[in-house]
């Protein structure tokens, strides 16, 4: 084989890898619609790629009485399968779940996710958790100054900028706001 | 015969050059050379003009540069567009490679070691491109694009230095696998359907098993008379079936004892080109594994001395019954002691001090606190000198029966 070919070969794989795998993020950051989100993070540290916080959003629990169709209604939503929560803002601009469908509504800012379980508790509202995959768990960060956020997390003064597209979401950045 | 001025001269230090000119002038006198071909393979080379200290100035500033620029990136990563992080990342992965097909034939070494770092740059991008785009998922995903993305150069260019990196990134892949996705504890596999069960989650996630199967594959293809990653490979397998079996047995008993089986078996078994080093592992597993099992404390938690108990002949049970503790680790000392002495006869020397430990485990153990210092430390001298003095013997009657074999019709 010629020499070359061969280095250009060995390139093959590596680039497309490098390339593509980050891809939908990179598009959903680039065309996507910008959403705020309240978030309530705490500190780890992952040993390969850095200091992070590991976060959970209001959105994640979402009351029953949003699904369209309801339980028990015909073609209702079951457990593990996919489920479209379409978002709305509130007065502040924050976002917050307004409805859940089985399909993709036509307009509206939505995001597709998973639908973990089902919650019941006493003299609350049943809830369904939602799993929006790994782009929505973790927010790498300059190292040591997770506590930061943390700290201002714990006063609620943090949210969360993330980019919406095509039923996909990602997260921009976090912000610390002022005091509340 | 091509025209050597064709060529640009390959560097080489002032003392290489001086031996090629010897050796060649004594190729030239044995006539298997004529002044003609001296002259033109000598034309060939660059003797380094030079001289060391310089050459050490110039790398300890090269190298002093590069740490600048890799400590203003770190510093100032997260401050970086997405754009130009990726955008850097990619460039060095690409001139890594392209540096490496530039000085391929002018200097071979340090195009292996640009290879080399163009896999470290691919593998440490994969981690980072997480962390730009905020990904999460399990690091062994990562682990295995980055095993991937190694193969091509590995196979390509047959290189075993690849070829390492793809192993060790594969030990760290299996051992975070299983620890990521395992699925319960079963009681210890005394019945043939624990052991089917065993074998059952290789097949249910072959992940690791397929990686395995292709390191050997690519060791085979790469250079199969390689020492160094044939090693390492059964060093792999045993990871993974050491993992696997300590998930597995929630009685560290059985899982001793699943190391003392297929130990016993390697060395057993150990024949041809590999029997040395087969049969060093089989012996090293059962060593390990079986030292551990002569101490009674071990086995006071488990079950199998009292299960054992139902296999037991009626004469023996009555000691059994009163201490199976000690029963069952004096018979671990002695299947281990007799096994050891046996792997000796059939020549591997890897048993000697697995022996010699074996001793000294029940020398320390019995002697240590009534025996007076001086005495116990002379003789425990004494039985380490012995024992170097045997393995010697063995070594010397190896040779001998190696050059009989060579030598002797």
């Amino acid at each position: 084989m010629r020499r070359a070919a061969k280095y250009l070969l060995i390139m093959v794989v590596p680039l497309a890898v490098l390339l593509l795998r980050p891809l939908t993020s990179a598009l959903v950051l680039a065309r996507g619609e910008e959403v705020r989100l309240e978030i309530e993070p705490f500190d780890p540290r992952d040993i390969f790629r850095g200091d992070y916080v590991d976060l959970r959003f209001a959105i994640e629990e979402v009351p029953m009485s949003l699904m369209d169709p309801r339980p028990g209604e015909e073609n209702s939503q079951d457990d593990e399968a996919s489920i479209y929560v379409t978002l709305a803002p509130d007065d502040r601009g924050v976002y917050h779940p307004l409805r859940l469908t089985k399909t993709e509504p036509s307009k509206g800012v939505c995001i597709r996710g998973r639908v973990r379980r089902h919650r019941s508790l006493p003299d609350d509202d049943d809830t369904v958790v939602i799993d929006y995959g790994e782009n929505l768990r973790r927010f790498y960060v300059k190292e040591n100054t997770g506590l930061e956020l943390e700290e201002a997390a714990r006063r609620g003064n943090v949210e969360a900028i993330a980019r919406v597209w095509n039923g996909r979401i990602i997260l921009d950045r976090i912000e610390i706001i002022s005091m509340k | 015969m091509s025209d050597p001025a064709a060529f640009s001269k390959r560097p080489i230090h002032k003392r290489d050059f001086a031996f090629l000119r010897q050796e060649l002038d004594y190729w030239q006198r044995s006539n298997l050379l004529s002044e003609e071909q001296v002259h033109a393979i000598g034309g060939l080379y660059d003797p380094s003009k030079r001289g060391r200290m310089s050459q050490a100035l110039v790398a300890l500033g090269a190298m002093l540069v590069g740490l600048g620029f890799l400590s203003w990136v770190a510093a100032n990563w997260m401050e970086f567009s997405r754009v130009f992080r990726v955008g850097l990342i990619l460039t060095v992965y690409v001139l890594s490679i392209l540096s490496a097909w530039q000085i391929e034939f002018s200097l071979p070494k340090t195009s292996r070691a640009l290879l080399l770092l163009g896999s470290f740059v691919y593998g440490g991008g994969i981690f980072l491109i997480a962390q730009i785009f905020n990904e999460g998922g399990h690091y062994t995903t990562a682990l295995f694009w980055w095993m991937v993305g190694i193969v091509p150069a590995a196979l390509l260019f047959r290189d075993g230095l690849q070829l390492v990196l793809l192993q060790a990134v594969a030990l760290v892949y299996i051992n975070g696998f299983y620890s990521w996705w395992h699925y319960g504890f079963y009681e210890y596999g005394a019945r043939a359907a624990g052991v089917a069960d065993f074998l059952w989650r290789f097949v249910r996630r072959p992940e690791p098993l397929l990686v395995v199967l292709i390191l050997w594959g690519l060791w085979w293809f790469i250079d199969s008379e390689w020492s160094f990653g044939f090693n390492l490979n059964v060093f792999i397998v045993l990871t993974l079936l050491g993992i696997q079996s300590a998930l597995f047995f929630n009685d560290i008993v059985m899982f001793l004892i699943f190391g003392v089986l297929p130990g016993t078996a390697l060395g057993v078994c150990a024949f041809g080109r590999w029997k040395g080093a087969l049969g060093g592992w089989g012996v090293a597993l059962l060593g390990l594994c079986g030292l551990v099992l002569t101490i009674p404390e071990v086995w006071h938690r488990s079950r199998v001395p009292g299960e054992a108990i139902f296999w037991m002949n009626k004469n023996l049970m009555v000691f059994w019954a009163a201490n199976p503790e000690v029963a069952c680790s004096i018979g671990m000392a002695i299947f281990v002691g007799v096994a050891m002495l046996w792997f000796v006869n059939r020549g591997i020397v890897v048993a000697v001090p697995f022996f010699c430990l074996l001793i000294l485990r029940y020398y320390f153990d019995r002697f240590y606190d009534f025996m007076p210092k001086a005495i116990f430390f002379t003789v425990g001298g004494l039985i380490l000198a012995g024992m170097g003095f045997w393995l010697e013997h063995l070594h010397r009657k190896r040779r001998e029966k190696r050059w009989n074999a060579e030598v002797l019709p």
